[in-house]
């Protein structure tokens, strides 16, 4: 009885990937079995009865696949918006910058577009498959992941591969995960000391010019107010993510 | 009670549950019911899609857990995105009280 109503549930949920549809009816058939357990039901025509009160297979269905469609089109949107927020603080500065130091337009639009585009969609759209991980383990993912999808960034001169800012990407990763819970002001200012700080130990061992730059303390400057800049377009992505993601939640269902 | 209302409040009644602990479907089946005194019964078609859009918007967590009885069961978990906001819902809903209060409640 109850493998009927699953098996003409499935049918319409036919339109969903196959992965999705097994775990979609996995979850109804405990549910159901949960029921009728906690009921002490154990005939069929009790089952049936159980069955009898329920919404149609069809009707079932029908909310399941229009939630799903309505969750996809929601996460590609969140997703793109939230990266893009990303990509728009670090890319808009660079141009600032640029116009100042008279360097070229597209420098900034190719690191703005990789860093917002690959490690800030990238690391939004993948979070979710490690948030119920413990902390230290949600923080590797995040940044081990965040240091591959930067590697657009380290093409962005042309020039040659510059390996030392994939650690843009480790820093935007770290950040996602930094942010899940309200952070006080002077964490804002330890991270950012601790990441010029690893960044300039990075850069010495690229280029084997420490004092050159440690000594420049404009160009430091400069580096901390850059990183300054992927904080507040992580923070920004994450709260307009989280807006979004309410606004989304609360409104009435169309379908 | 207006049904629709309840049904645009799912979100938040979820949260609201799963901020006391983990819970599978049918426990927030059988809670609802109880709390609201049987006058509510919260349908898997709607419980469902309201639990995975949570868990999309990543307020909320899944996982499977095998029972003693060899049988298995989904449980959803709150998350910190998932407490703040219900944490700024419950803030907003306590104004929202307090203001409409002052118009319907008794006078003094």
């Amino acid at each position: 009885m109850m493998a009927a109503y699953l098996s003409e549930v499935e049918r319409g949920l036919a339109s969903l990937p196959r992965r999705r549809r097994r775990e979609l009816i996995r979850e109804l058939e405990a549910s159901l079995l949960d029921e009728a357990e906690s009921a002490g039901l154990v005939s069929e025509e009790a089952m049936a009865a159980v069955l009898d009160g329920k919404e149609s297979p069809a009707e079932i269905a029908r909310e399941l696949v229009a939630a799903e469609a309505d969750t996809s089109r929601h996460r590609r949107q969140t997703k793109l918006l939230a990266g893009g927020a990303v990509g728009l603080a670090t890319g808009g500065y660079l141009l600032i910058l640029g116009m100042l130091l008279n360097r070229p337009w597209r420098f900034s639009l190719s690191f703005g577009l990789a860093m917002g585009l690959a490690v800030g969609v990238g690391i939004f759209w993948s979070r979710s498959r490690w948030q119920r991980f413990n902390p230290l383990t949600r923080y590797l993912l995040a940044m081990g992941l965040g240091t591959l999808l930067a590697i657009p960034l380290g093409f962005v001169l042309g020039k040659f591969f510059l390996w030392t800012w994939l650690s843009y990407g480790t820093f935007a990763g770290y950040l996602v995960e930094r942010f899940q819970s309200k952070r006080r002001v002077l964490a804002w200012v330890e991270d950012n000391i601790l990441f010029t700080a690893i960044l300039f130990a990075l850069s010495t061992i690229w280029f084997k010019s420490w004092f050159l730059e440690w000594s420049d303390w404009q160009f430091v400057l400069r580096a901390m107010l850059f990183n300054f800049v992927i904080q507040v377009g992580v923070w920004g992505g994450l709260h307009l993510h989280r807006m979004l993601d309410g606004h989304w939640l609360l409104k009435p269902n169309r379908a | 009670m207006d049904r629709e209302l309840l049904k645009g409040s799912t979100p938040l009644l979820l949260l609201s549950l799963l901020s006391e602990g983990p819970m599978y479907g049918y426990q927030i089946i059988e809670t609802v019911r109880a709390r609201t005194g049987g006058s509510y019964t919260l349908k898997e078609g709607a419980l469902y899609p309201a639990l995975h859009k949570l868990e999309a918007a990543e307020f909320i967590s899944s996982y499977w857990e095998t029972q003693p009885n060899g049988r298995e069961r989904r449980y959803y978990a709150i998350q910190a995105g998932g407490t703040a906001f219900l944490d700024a819902k419950k803030r907003e809903w306590k104004q929202f009280v307090d203001m409409v209060q002052g118009f319907v409640g008794p006078r003094g």
